[in-house]
C-alpha cells in the first residue's frame, strides 16, 4: 500500500497502479520505508559479500602482476594493454560470439519445437517430457565423452556410419579445428534445448485459448496462427531465454573445457577457457583477471542495451 | 498446434527419445557391464552384467561425497529460497526509491565469470570466523553453502509471480489487523508455492552442479562434495571407464529425482507468466 | 522488468561504477598479501603434517598407508588435506594467496620451476638429509636447478616403454619393433592387414595422445624427440636456449606427422584424445602399440587386454640413439611449514621399507613406480616381473627428465603442445612449423627470465 506519489512512471501492469491515498501523508513515515529494504536485507547481505566484494577484488587484482605467496606488484594498465593486442584473446572472442550465437538460438530453436510437439497435460506427453529433460541434469564431463564417442571420426563411429550410409564421407567432428567448434556448439543445444523446451512449454499453455479460436474462426493457417498468435505470445519469454542464455553464452567455459579443451589447435578455445589457461596454465592471474573484468564490463553493456531495447519496443 | 497423423508424430516422439534418452541409456548400459565398448563405439546393451563398478565408486569417496552434497544442498535450497521470497515480496508488493537499481545491481551479480571471483572468494571466506568449528569458513559446510544463497534467477521468478497475486488477498488480511509479515508468510507465500517449486528446481541444479566453490573451500577428503570426487575421478588412470561412469551416474540421479518430485509445481510456476517479468 | 526506465539504467551504471571505485579503496588496505601474516594454522594439532597430493582413487589410500607406517614410527601424526587429481595447482593457489598453504605437497617432478618461481617452496639440504646418499645420481639431478640448489625431494621415477599387442604381430608374423623404421612397419601392418581379424579395418597401429590438454601432445612427442638424439631446450649460465628448431626435432617431428597424416595408422581420434581414451584405445584393442609408463601395467592388467601385450623399450632412434621420457613424483617442502617435521617425513619416504609400500601396498595404484633408492630392486619387488625389470632398465640407460627446473615448464610445454597440435591437425609443412614453435618458446623463456 503506497501513500506517496513517485515521480517515476508506475509500470502499466503493476497491480499498485493507481492505489494512492487522495489525501494521504506526502512522505512514508520511516518504518514503513525502512520495511521493504529489511526484506531485501538478507539478499543483499549475501550478494555483498560473496559476490560484489569478490568481484570488487577480482577487478582490483587486474592491475596487479598477481604473485600469490610473494605479494602483488602494481603493473598499471599494463594488462588491459596485453588483452588488446593478443590475437589468441581476439580469436577466442570470435569463437565465443559463434559459440554465444548459434549454441543459443539453436537450442531456443530446438526447444520451441520439442515443446510444440510434446505441451500438453496428456500423460504420454509428460512422461516423454521428462525422458527429454534428461541430459539437463547430466554432468557436462559425462556429456562431453558422450559426445566425443558419439561424433568419432573414424567410419565407423555412430554417426558418421549413419552419414555413410546416406554416402557422406566420415567427419573428423572434434579432431579437426574446422569442424570442433561447431561439434561442441551441437552438444551445448543436445544439452540446453530441453531446459528451453520446459520454458517455453509452460508458455505455450499460457497462452490465451480464445485467440486460438479467433483464429478458427477466420479461417487462419496453420502457419498463419503460429506467426501472428503464438509467436508474439511468447515474445516476452523468449526474451528473457534468449538474454540469459546469451551472458551464458558469453561465459562458455565447462562444455569447452572438458570435451575439446580449447583445441585442436585452439579453434574452440573460447574467452573464458583462454582466461582460466591464463590463471591455471601461465600462472598470470592479473590478466586472466582483466580479461574477467573486461567480460563483466561488457556483459553489463549488452544487458543494459537488451533491456532497453525492449522498453522502447514495450511503449 | 496438433500434426496431422497420429503416425507421423509417434514417429517424431520416437526420433526424439532416441537423439535425447538412448546416449544416456549407454551411460547406464556401461555402468553395468563387465568389459568396455571400443573406443569409439557406444554400449548398446551391457556386455556381462555387474555391480562392481558402482559399489567400487561408492568407495572412491563418492559415498562422502553424495551425502556432503546432500547436506549442501538441502540447507543452501532452504536458505536460497527463503531470501530470494523475502527480497522478492519487498520488490513486488512495495513501491520504493531504488527497486530498479536494486533489481539490475542483483542481475548485475550474475556476470563476472565465476573463474575470476573463485580466489579472491576463497579470500573472502578465509576472514569470516563463524563460531561452529571455531575456524573460519573455509573447509566447512558454511563455506560450500553461504557463497551460493544470494543469486539472482529465484528472485526473478519469484519478483514476477509476486506481482500477479491478487491485492484482495493482501487488502482482506489487512483489513483484519494482520501485519506485513505475517501477510508474507501466510497469504503471499502460499499462493507462490508453483514458483517455489520452479525455483527449487532450478536452484537445486546450480547447487548441485557446484565445482569451483567445492574444490577451493574443501581443505580435507572428508569435506569434498560429489561434483569435486567425480571429475577428480574422471581423470584417474587407475579406474576403468565404468567406475568413471558409474559415479558420474550417481551424480545424476538426484537431479532427475528432483525434477519428477517438482515437475508439475516446476511446469505451473512458469505457467503464470512469472517469467513475462 | 516495466518498472525500470532508461534513466534507472543509466544509473544504475553510474552508481556502480562510484561504488566500485568507492569499495576498492576500502578493498585496495586488506587485500595486500604480507608474507608470514598467518603462519599454517592448517594442523589440526601441534605436530600433526598436513599433506596434499595430486591424485585420486586409489593414490590416496596407497599414501596414507606409507603415512601411518611413518606414524607409527615417529609419532609424528599426516593428515592428507587435499587430494585431487585435477586443478590441483589450482587449488595450491588460493591456499597460497591466503598463506595457508599445507606443509607438504606430492606432485609431478614438472611443476618444480613453477613452485620455486612462486616462492613456495623450500630447498632442500642435500648435506644434512639423512639416507641422500642412498638416491639414484639421475633422480637428485632431475629436482636440481641451473645453480645446483636441489628444490624438491625425489619420491617416484617412471620412465616411457613400448606396450605391443603380441597377439597381433604373431598373427601377422612381425617382430617386436626396435628402430623407428620398425615402428612404422609394424604400424601400418597393424593399420591394413586386420590383426584381429575380424574383417573390419577398424584397428591402428599407434596409440598416441595428441591432446593438448595437460600438455599431452609434446609430451608424447619428447621419447621421439630425445631418440633422434634431440632436446627442447640447452641450458647454459643460469639461462635456456629454445633447441626446437634442430634437425633432430624436425625429423622426430616429421616422423609423427607422417604416422598421423600420410600412414594414418594411429587411433582417429588421436588429436583430441587425452590419456584417459588413449587407454582405451589399447585396452579396447583399437590400436595395437603404446608409448606409456609402467604405471599402465596394472590398468591395463584390469581389462581385456591383460596377458595379450609384451612390453620393449621404445624404438631407437634413426642413428641409433635410445631416449625416453623420464618423470617423476616429487615431494615439495612447502614454505611456513614444520620444517623438521616435514623432513623427517621426507627422509623416511625415500627408506627402502618406505619405496616398497609405496610399490605393492595398493595393487591398484603404485605411487612409486621406479624406486629412487638405488638399493631397491623394482623386478624384485614385484616378483621378478620382467616388465619391471625392463622399465628400470630403460629409466637408468636412456631415462631423459623434462626441464623441470625452467620457471614454468608447463606454460612451455602447453605452447610447444598446441603449436605440435596444430601442425599435426594442419598436416603442414614441419620446418616451418617448428621454426615458429622455436621462436614462440624463445619468447615464453624471455618472459620467464630464462631466456
Amino acid at each position: 500500500m503506497t501513500t506517496e506519489t513517485t515521480p517515476t512512471p508506475v509500470a502499466a501492469d503493476s497491480v499498485l497502479s493507481g492505489r494512492h491515498r487522495p489525501g494521504g501523508p506526502a512522505v512514508k513515515p520511516f518504518r514503513r520505508r525502512l520495511g521493504p529494504w529489511l526484506y531485501l536485507a538478507p539478499l543483499l547481505l549475501f550478494i555483498g559479500v560473496f559476490k560484489v566484494w569478490p568481484t570488487v577484488w577480482g577487478v582490483y587484482l587486474s592491475f596487479f602482476h598477481v604473485r600469490p605467496y610473494l605479494g602483488n606488484e602494481y603493473v598499471g594498465t599494463a594488462n588491459y594493454a596485453k588483452l588488446f593486442s593478443d590475437p589468441d584473446l581476439r580469436s577466442a572472442v570470435v569463437h565465443t560470439l559463434f559459440d554465444a550465437v548459434f549454441a543459443v538460438s539453436g537450442s531456443i530453436f530446438v526447444g520451441f519445437w520439442l515443446a510444440v510437439l510434446l505441451q500438453g497435460p496428456a500423460r504420454h506427453v509428460r512422461i516423454l517430457r521428462t525422458a527429454v529433460f534428461l541430459p539437463t541434469v547430466i554432468a557436462m564431463v559425462a556429456a562431453a565423452e558422450l559426445w566425443t564417442t558419439l561424433l568419432y571420426p573414424s567410419p565407423y563411429g555412430s554417426v558418421n556410419s549413419l552419414l555413410g550410409k546416406a554416402g557422406i564421407g566420415p567427419e573428423p567432428f572434434f579432431n579437426s579445428p574446422h569442424s570442433a567448434l561447431a561439434s561442441v556448439i551441437l552438444m551445448q543445444i543436445w544439452k540446453n534445448a530441453p531446459y528451453d523446451m520446459v520454458i517455453f512449454v509452460a508458455g505455450l499453455a499460457s497462452i490465451d485459448r480464445e485467440m486460438y479460436e479467433a483464429c478458427q474462426l477466420d479461417g487462419a493457417t496453420r502457419w498463419q496462427r503460429l506467426r501472428f498468435v503464438t509467436l508474439p505470445s511468447l515474445r516476452p519469454i523468449t526474451t528473457i531465454v534468449l538474454v540469459l542464455g546469451i551472458i551464458r553464452g558469453l561465459r562458455v567455459f565447462t562444455e569447452i573445457w572438458v570435451s575439446t579443451n580449447g583445441g585442436p589447435a585452439g579453434s574452440s578455445e573460447s574467452v573464458v577457457t583462454f582466461l582460466y589457461r591464463q590463471f591455471s596454465q601461465n600462472n598470470d592471474t592479473g590478466y586472466a583477471a582483466a580479461i574477467g573484468t573486461a567480460l563483466l564490463v561488457v556483459t553489463m553493456v549488452l544487458t543494459c542495451l537488451m533491456l532497453l531495447w525492449r522498453r522502447r519496443k514495450d511503449i | 498446434m496438433r500434426i496431422r497423423t497420429r503416425a507421423g508424430v509417434w514417429l517424431l516422439y520416437a526420433l526424439v527419445v532416441f537423439v535425447f534418452v538412448y546416449p544416456l541409456w549407454t551411460v547406464v548400459a556401461t555402468v553395468f557391464s563387465k568389459r568396455q565398448a571400443k573406443l569409439g563405439a557406444m554400449m548398446n546393451v551391457p556386455h556381462g552384467l555387474t555391480g562392481a563398478n558402482v559399489s567400487q565408486a561408492w568407495h572412491l569417496g563418492v559415498a562422502r561425497g553424495l551425502l556432503n552434497s546432500l547436506i549442501v544442498v538441502a540447507v543452501g535450497l532452504t536458505l536460497q529460497l527463503t531470501v530470494s521470497s523475502l527480497a522478492a515480496y519487498a520488490l513486488a508488493r512495495k513501491r520504493f526509491k531504488g527497486a530498479g537499481i536494486v533489481m539490475l545491481a542483483i542481475l548485475a551479480t550474475m556476470m563476472m565469470p565465476e573463474e575470476v571471483i573463485a580466489v579472491p572468494l576463497f579470500q573472502v571466506l578465509g576472514k569470516i570466523h563463524q563460531p561452529f568449528t571455531g575456524g573460519t569458513l573455509v573447509n566447512s559446510y558454511g563455506g560450500l553453502i553461504l557463497p551460493l544463497v544470494g543469486w539472482a534467477l529465484p528472485v526473478y521468478v519469484l519478483t514476477g509471480f509476486m506481482k500477479r497475486v491478487p491485492l484482495e488477498l493482501e487488502e482482506a488480511a489487512r483489513i483484519d489487523g494482520a501485519g506485513d509479515f505475517h501477510i508474507f508468510w501466510r497469504i503471499v507465500l502460499p499462493v507462490c508455492r508453483p514458483a517455489l517449486g520452479t525455483c527449487a528446481v532450478f536452484g537445486f541444479l546450480m547447487i548441485w552442479d557446484q565445482y569451483l566453490l567445492p574444490l577451493l573451500v574443501s581443505q580435507s577428503p572428508k569435506m569434498d562434495t560429489l561434483t569435486v570426487v567425480v571429475t577428480s575421478l574422471q581423470a584417474s588412470q587407475e579406474q576403468g571407464e565404468g567406475v568413471r561412469l558409474a559415479a558420474v551416474l550417481i551424480l545424476a540421479v538426484p537431479g532427475v529425482l528432483v525434477y519428477l518430485a517438482l515437475q508439475r509445481l516446476f511446469e505451473r510456476g512458469l505457467l503464470s507468466g512469472s517469467l513475462k517479468g | 522488468m516495466r518498472s525500470v526506465t532508461p534513466r534507472t539504467a543509466r544509473s544504475l551504471c553510474a552508481a556502480a561504477v562510484a561504488a566500485g571505485v568507492a569499495i576498492t579503496g576500502a578493498a585496495c588496505g586488506g587485500s595486500s598479501s604480507s608474507s608470514g601474516a598467518a603462519t599454517s594454522k592448517n594442523a589440526a594439532a601441534t605436530g600433526t603434517l598436513n599433506v596434499w597430493i595430486r591424485g585420486s582413487g586409489d593414490s590416496p589410500k596407497a599414501y596414507q598407508k606409507i603415512f601411518d607406517a611413518f606414524t607409527a614410527q615417529t609419532g609424528i601424526k599426516v593428515t592428507i588435506g587435499k587430494a585431487t587429481l585435477t586443478d590441483f595447482e589450482t587449488a595450491l593457489t588460493a591456499a597460497a594467496s591466503a598463506h595457508q598453504l599445507p606443509d607438504m605437497v606430492l606432485d609431478d617432478a614438472a611443476q618444480m620451476g613453477n613452485f620455486v618461481s612462486q616462492g613456495i617452496v623450500l630447498p632442500i639440504d642435500k648435506s644434512k638429509f639423512t639416507g641422500a646418499d642412498q638416491l639414484t645420481d639421475q633422480a637428485w639431478s632431475s629436482a636440481t636447478d641451473l645453480k645446483g640448489k636441489v628444490d624438491a625431494v625425489p619420491f617416484s621415477a617412471q620412465a616411457n616403454v613400448l606396450l605391443v599387442r603380441k597377439d597381433w604381430l604373431d598373427k601377422l608374423g612381425l617382430q617386436p619393433p626396435k628402430t623407428w623404421a620398425d615402428l612404422a612397419k609394424v604400424a601400418q601392418a597393424f593399420t591394413t592387414q586386420d590383426p584381429d581379424g575380424d574383417g573390419k579395418p577398424d584397428t591402428y597401429g599407434l596409440a598416441v595422445p595428441g591432446s593438448t590438454s595437460r600438455g599431452y601432445t609434446s609430451w608424447f612427442w619428447s621419447t621421439f624427440l630425445y631418440s633422434a638424439g634431440g632436446d627442447f631446450l640447452k641450458p647454459a649460465d643460469g639461462k635456456f636456449t629454445a633447441t626446437l628448431n634442430s634437425p633432430q626435432a624436425v625429423s622426430s617431428a616429421q616422423f609423427l606427422e607422417d604416422q598421423v597424416c600420410k600412414n594414418k595408422d594411429v587411433q582417429p581420434s588421436a588429436l583430441g584424445d587425452d590419456t584417459t581414451a588413449t587407454n582405451k584405445a589399447f585396452q579396447t584393442g583399437v590400436a595395437g602399440m603404446y608409448l606409456t609408463g609402467p604405471y599402465a601395467y596394472a590398468t591395463m592388467d584390469a581389462t581385456a587386454v591383460k596377458g595379450k601385450y609384451i612390453v620393449v623399450a621404445p624404438p631407437a632412434g634413426p642413428d641409433g640413439t635410445a631416449g625416453t621420457l623420464a618423470e617423476g613424483t616429487d615431494i615439495f617442502t612447502m614454505a611456513d611449514s614444520k620444517q623438521d617435521e616435514v623432513t623427517k617425513l621426507e627422509e623416511f619416504m625415500v627408506t627402502p621399507a618406505a619405496q616398497k609400500l609405496g610399490m605393492t601396498a595398493v595393487p591398484s595404484a603404485t605411487v612409486v613406480r621406479l624406486p629412487v633408492n638405488k638399493t631397491v630392486d623394482p623386478a624384485e619387488v614385484h616378483g621378478d616381473d620382467p616388465r619391471w625389470q625392463l622399465a628400470q632398465q630403460v629409466y637408468s640407460t636412456s631415462g631423459h627428465y623434462e626441464y623441470d627446473n625452467a620457471p614454468n615448464w608447463t606454460q612451455l610445454r602447453q605452447k610447444m603442445s598446441d603449436d605440435l597440435n596444430k601442425l599435426l591437425s594442419s598436416c603442414g609443412a614441419v620446418q616451418g612449423a617448428l621454426s615458429s614453435m622455436n621462436s614462440d618458446v624463445s619468447t615464453l623463456l624471455k618472459q620467464q627470465g630464462v631466456g
